[in-house]
């Protein structure tokens, strides 16, 4: 598949030679470019004084994409890494990710997606200089080396650096097959190197959505309606056109946007519009009312199926689930455990809350943001301007986190059509804390109802799962599969992989109008705590050992890496321990992504309160690219499934989120956090994302401990419902 | 009204509104955008910056309430590179920031405690700093405070 990017001539040799342009905005200027560089392709610039410009093609959210996708063109550049800078992305369709074939950082695709073709840039770079080096000399290409940013002919003991080639070398023609490096030889891959971008992070100079400046620029901030469908049929802007500062108000999807000449004067003016509106879709509902239609959807809704799809035969053929077997298996078991979980609507409560800037002049439209979609923000943005795509330019700041949130586009909308008000005029549209919750695309509510069929040995006979709650690709208007529900209410799930006969798992779609997105490990976000509670109660119901129910619904073929980690998981907290009164130790695994997780938890449970003592966590991703950068990913992933099993709850009142600030959703600090030890497990296999698995298992881990240490099966999300914390 | 305040060693004069948060006026006034905007009431710590020496958050403070002449230091002041303050230096050995957006604050705020507590146990640091990180940076933070420490207490 990445090879069909690279042969692509252009992915490295794209557009003109010449000199590699960094820092332009659409107007033409050209910023500071250090020194003449010359362009070997939209990823990569070599300047004369040797100064290595590697663009990455992923935003850069915390997760150290820019770093990891610089690192492996370097390692095949072999040029000196101090050398190198990194340069943010702006959108262009050179920099598709080969896996989904658009430019986005989502899905833990970026270090799958890019590992093959970034290596190969590096490589045919360096055999380019190589030859150029070769024709200077008159020598055989064969007798020279490329090390730390220079050509060395060992016969003569001549050398010459990157930079006094990189012309030469731009003119020879671009290898298709470049020689990878093998791994043995990695100096920067798989090493522990300090992240580029966290000097600007500690100095205070790293440019986030909300950093921007340059003179003359103007701040817009909104008042919106309660939910983005309702419809204004009123605006009082009397008061705020009076306001210090106002320049001018507009209207923009949901509202109004307040422009003035900062932040202050803005929001003070937004605050003084007063909006009248229609009812919102969702103005009847409240969390016992979504409750109650779970209820009757889990009875009246025909349930979509997720069939396996063997795509040994064109196309697919989708095999559905063998809905007679699985019922005739429940029918006739010794016993059926029947067991209902709930997880609540999260927030995705990014540091940063969103903005995003722009700015129309006579030769286009300038887009500035924390984006995790620049190539479909470019699409709408332009056709917001009514421009063409080529007079639309996106560029990404840093992102102060984005969790699935900043995949959204319709913060983008609402700042170019604030822009587009003031031409000429740089205008930063900022989100308000309280905005950016109320306004969220929010992980839905999903209640799952699962009931297994026993045997009277103890053996599981069939599990039949059925999980209501909204389709977020209903929300986002993605067209649905035939024959299949929506994928992002369940997939990639456990038991797939655990050996028993007769499962089938159904969604019970219901619409409710809330605004939905993808959040942090989107489906295994609620599923892993429903398939690896359920699991955990089949154990303690046929009095099995839940880490060995485990393993033996895993021993066959094809689960060594996922049976690995849990080994290690359970070594790691002490399993076999004995145990003092009151304390339980949890289990859970989970794969996504092609990362394999496995944690495991030990708490202390007395009557309401409980302690987390540990947390730990096994984790195969395949080739570890930074292990410093991995852990961070993982012990981040963990704090955060760390809320969501806590606290992490958006309840709703009156058709509206009930949570406006991190007052009321409420947030781990650094004394709430456990030990928690993360086990990297390195390998050959090719590397994939990371910044999702861990997520997910932290609630199902603590959960089944808590059920070990008392005996209380928590089935209900967040803890903080069942538990004074 | 135009305030006078010392930033980061600079005699300043601030031309806002009287209630408007010192937090703006330092990003909107001077350009210094260091200190972040998360919250805007005071809980997650992103705008923490140091008033006559003492960890404030920004967003909180209205200009008109500083007291005129005041000291206030920014992460801009804290440290640069060529000089960096010890917990800059720490911060990067023990590869803290992920996003980085609440990092200027936890810094701003680690400072703070330095000053008071110059070698701060593990619960004091958790007592002390309550600033929010969405990444979940806060083992590390932990670390690098302590690394800081000890390069204080040497120095």
């Amino acid at each position: 598949m990445t090879d069909i990017v690279f042969t692509r001539r252009g992915f490295i040799k794209a557009g003109a030679l010449g000199v590699l342009v960094l820092g332009t905005d659409i107007s033409g200027a050209v910023a500071q470019a250090p020194g003449a560089a010359v362009e070997l392709g939209a990823y990569l610039g070599i300047a004369e004084d040797g100064a290595v410009t590697i663009v990455s093609p992923a935003s850069e959210m915390g997760q150290g994409a820019y770093d990891a996708l610089a690192r492996m063109v370097a390692e095949e550049l072999e040029c000196a890494w101090d050398s190198v800078s990194v340069r943010a992305p702006w959108a262009d369709e050179r920099f598709r990710n080969p896996l989904s074939k658009i430019q986005r950082t989502v899905n833990s695709e970026t270090i799958s997606g890019y590992y093959s073709p970034l290596r190969k840039v590096g490589a045919a770079a360096r055999e380019m200089l190589i030859s150029a080096a070769a024709q200077h000399w008159g020598v055989d290409p064969a007798g020279l080396t490329a090390t730390q940013g220079r050509i060395a002919h060992a016969a003569s003991g001549r050398s010459i650096s990157y930079g006094q080639l990189a012309a030469a070398a731009a003119a020879l023609p671009v290898p298709s097959e470049p020689k990878l490096k093998a791994a043995k030889d990695f100096k920067l891959i798989g090493k522990a190197i300090p992240r580029k971008d966290l000097s600007a992070k500690v100095f205070g100079t790293a440019e986030f959505g909300a950093d921007i400046f340059e003179p003359g620029m103007l701040t817009a901030m909104l008042s919106l309606a309660p939910h983005p469908m309702c419809k204004i049929t009123h605006v009082d802007s009397a008061k705020a056109q009076t306001m210090p500062g106002v320049i001018k108000i507009v209207p923009v999807d949901g509202g109004v946007a307040v422009i003035a000449d900062n932040f202050w004067h803005a929001r003070k003016a937004s605050e003084a519009i007063v909006l009248e509106y229609e009812a919102a879709p969702t103005a009847e509902l409240s969390d016992d009312v979504i409750a109650d239609r779970f209820s009757k959807a889990l009875i009246e809704v025909p349930g979509q199926t997720f069939p396996e799809t063997d795509f040994s035969v064109f196309p697919p053929k989708m095999i559905q689930p063998d809905r007679p077997q699985v019922a005739k298996a429940l029918e006739s078991a010794a016993s059926v455990l029947d067991m209902t979980y709930d997880v609540p609507h999260l927030a995705h409560a990014a540091m940063e809350p969103l903005v995003c800037s722009a700015k129309l002049t006579p030769e286009g439209l300038l887009v500035r943001g924390p984006l995790q979609a620049p190539e479909v923000s470019r699409q709408v943005a332009a056709d917001i301007a009514a421009l063409p795509l080529d007079k639309v330019r996106v560029e990404m700041t840093f992102l102060g986190g984005a969790f699935g949130r900043k995949w959204a586009t319709d913060f983008v909308r609402i700042a170019v059509q604030a822009a587009i008000a003031m031409p000429g005029r740089m205008v930063r549209t900022m989100w308000t804390r309280e905005q950016d919750f109320t306004m969220d695309q929010f992980r839905p509510a999903f209640r799952a109802r699962i009931r297994a069929a026993l045997s009277d040995t103890g053996e599981i006979a069939g599990m039949h799962s059925q999980i209501t709650g909204p389709s977020i690709w209903r929300y986002q208007k993605k067209k649905q599969i035939p024959g299949m529900a929506d994928p992002s209410v369940a997939a990639m799930l456990i038991y797939d992989r655990y050996k028993f006969p007769n499962k089938l798992m159904e969604f019970h779609e219901v619409e409710l109008g809330i605004p939905a997105g993808y959040w942090r490990s989107v489906t295994l976000s609620q599923v892993a705590f429903f398939a690896e509670s359920a699991i955990d109660e089949i154990a303690v119901a046929t009095k099995q050992d839940a880490y060995t129910l485990r393993r033996n619904l895993l021993s066959g073929p094809g689960h060594g890496r996922l049976v690995a980690v849990m080994d290690k998981a359970a070594a790691m907290i002490g399993w076999e321990n004995p145990r003092q009164p009151n304390v339980g130790r949890g289990i859970a695994i989970a794969y996504g992504a092609d990362s394999f997780c496995a944690m495991a938890a030990e708490v202390e449970v007395t009557e309401r309160m409980f302690n987390i003592r540990r947390l730990v966590c096994a984790f195969d991703c395949g080739r570890i690219i930074d292990p410093s950068s991995l852990e961070a990913q993982i012990s981040g992933g963990i704090v955060f499934g760390l809320q969501a099993t806590l606290w992490g709850e958006v309840p709703f009142a009156d058709g509206r989120p009930q949570v406006q600030n991190f007052g009321e959703f409420r947030m781990p600090l650094i004394s709430d956090i456990p030990p928690i030890d993360v086990h990297l497990v390195d390998s050959d296999h090719p590397p994939a994302g990371a910044g999702e698995a861990s997520t997910p298992l932290v609630a199902p881990a603590i959960c089944n401990a808590i059920a070990q240490a008392n005996g209380t099966r928590i089935r209900r999300l967040p803890l903080s419902k069942s538990f004074d914390i | 009204m135009a305030q006078e305040l010392n930033v980061n060693g600079r005699n300043r004069k601030l031309d806002g509104d009287g209630d408007m948060p010192l937090l703006w006026a330092l990003r909107d006034l001077l350009h210094l955008t260091g200190a972040k905007y998360g919250c805007g009431i005071g809980l997650c710590g992103a705008c923490t910056v140091h008033v006559n020496g003492e960890a404030v958050r920004a967003c909180m403070m209205q200009l008109g309430d500083v007291p005129p002449g005041s000291r206030i230091t920014t992460i801009e002041g804290l440290g640069t590179p060529d000089k960096p303050h010890p917990l800059q230096t720490a911060w990067i050995v023990e590869q803290v920031p992920q996003c980085g957006f609440c990092q200027t604050g936890m810094i701003m705020a680690a400072a703070a405690l330095l000053k008071e507590t110059p070698k701060p146990s593990e619960s004091e640091i958790g007592g002390a700093i309550s600033n929010i990180c969405r990444c979940g940076t806060y083992s590390r933070v932990v670390k690098a405070i302590q690394r800081a420490a000890g390069q204080l207490s040497k120095a």
